[in-house]
């Protein structure tokens, strides 16, 4: 099996972000709030939608 | 790895997919909003789910039913194409973890209070990983061979809770108002109708694809149905100020079935059918983001890719939210909307390919379900 230049930047990528998500839940931390990104976008139009 | 499956197993897998995680939370997801009006929110759920699959089929097989991945690469071109599968790959692995979540939600609360969520959550994470390892083949014969129990213990179960139904409950109709209806229907709209076009990635492993489109619908409008019939049932046995106040308000349901004080407390066969459901939805999504990283990587196999996969989707499932509440409000508040916008996304590039006659071009050599 061929290890090109893709597979390792995916791979080290891939196994970085893990890490990161892993350290921010272990650590009791807030560095990656993905649930609070995304309700800062929708709940505006949820609101419009259906007034809260 | 074998990824091959057939029309009979796809259809199972559609069906596992749309009850796991929904089968227990539609009730409340609805009558939060709607009450007694809730089965008919979940029927408009319904309707509008299969229009926006029926979208979604038509899309894919004029592109030859191609992996997502691939599909995308080819409409929207290189750079778009990459952006957009690493975010398919992200709405896989976030879906994932929200399903992880919900099973150790479940568990703590209602079946074994006392245990870690982390024991549930490992044990499933593992499941998964173990089936993925093995590849499509593995949980679409698990699956072919578990679901007709499941559906039959489904429909028992529901079966016997009828002789506590009072039509009264559900009496009188539209009394909430359409604006309350919808508002009920769109919770269950996203939650599971849109987040299903994650099986974009699996189609391309279906063997014989005459016929594909219509068995993928009719696997949508027979897990869409058990779902109406389970609101409807729920409402009608506990009423619709029950089913508000509980979060797994079918788990209760079957907590009332009474049979000459013998056949008492089965409700924990409700909770086998959600979830085996629940790692039928881990694994499928779980697989999608491998394929997905497969494909960006160009490696012969996604298996370098399953140790840090299930991590992420660990780490994830425990610090998107702090407590069940707040999870709850999340999914009703923003899931639909959230999934909506990668439906729309893909829905625009791959019309866009089509116009631009990208679907034409498909290479008919390099196919990834040869991998």
């Amino acid at each position: 099996m061929s290890k090109n230049k893709s597979y390792r930047i995916t791979l080290t990528t891939f196994w970085i972000f893990s890490m990161m998500n892993l350290a921010t839940f272990l650590s009791n931390r807030q560095w990656l709030p993905f649930s609070k990104w995304i309700d800062a976008i929708y709940s505006p139009l949820y609101k419009l939608m259906f007034g809260g | 790895m074998n990824h091959t499956i057939n029309r009979w197993q796809l259809v199972l897998i559609v069906i596992s997919f749309i009850m796991g995680s929904s089968l227990l939370m539609a009730p409340n997801l609805t009558a939060f909003f709607s009450g007694q009006d809730a089965w008919i929110s979940m029927i408009i759920a319904v309707i509008i789910g299969l229009i926006l699959n029926v979208t979604w089929i038509m899309i894919l097989k004029r592109y030859q039913f191609r992996s997502i991945f691939r599909i995308t690469e080819v409409a929207g071109g290189k750079v778009v194409g990459t952006i957009l599968n690493i975010l398919i790959i992200f709405f896989a692995l976030h879906l994932a973890s929200y399903v992880v979540r919900n099973l150790s939600n479940f568990m703590i609360s209602n079946v074994i209070p006392e245990s870690s969520p982390w024991t549930f959550q490992i044990m499933i994470i593992l499941l998964a990983v173990y089936s993925c390892f093995y590849g499509l083949n593995n949980i679409g014969r698990v699956n072919e061979f578990l679901t007709p129990f499941m559906i039959l213990f489904f429909i028992c179960s529901l079966a016997l809770t009828t002789n506590q139904f009072r039509f009264s409950h559900l009496q009188p109709f539209f009394e909430q108002g359409m604006l309350r209806i919808s508002q009920g229907a769109y919770t269950t709209t996203g939650f599971p109708f849109i987040e299903i076009i994650l099986l974009g990635s699996v189609l391309t492993y279906v063997k014989n694809k005459n016929k594909l489109s219509k068995n993928y619908l009719a696997g949508i409008l027979f897990g869409g149905s058990a779902l109406i019939l389970t609101v409807f049932i729920a409402v009608g046995v506990e009423g619709a100020y029950m089913v508000k106040r509980q979060s797994y308000p079918t788990y209760e349901l079957m907590r009332d079935i009474s049979i000459i004080n013998i056949f008492e407390r089965v409700e924990v066969i409700i909770g086998v059918v959600w979830i085996f459901g629940i790692l039928v939805k881990i694994v499928i999504c779980l697989f999608t983001a491998l394929k997905g990283l497969q494909h960006l990587s160009k490696f012969p196999n996604y298996h370098p890719f399953l140790l840090p996969a299930g991590l992420l989707i660990w780490a994830l499932s425990n610090h998107i939210h702090t407590n069940s509440m707040e999870f709850t409000d999340f999914v009703g508040r923003n899931w639909t909307l959230w999934w909506f916008s990668l439906y729309l996304v893909l829905l625009v590039v791959l019309g866009i390919g089509i116009l631009r006659k990208k679907d034409k071009n498909l290479d008919q050599t390099a196919d990834d379900s040869s991998q």
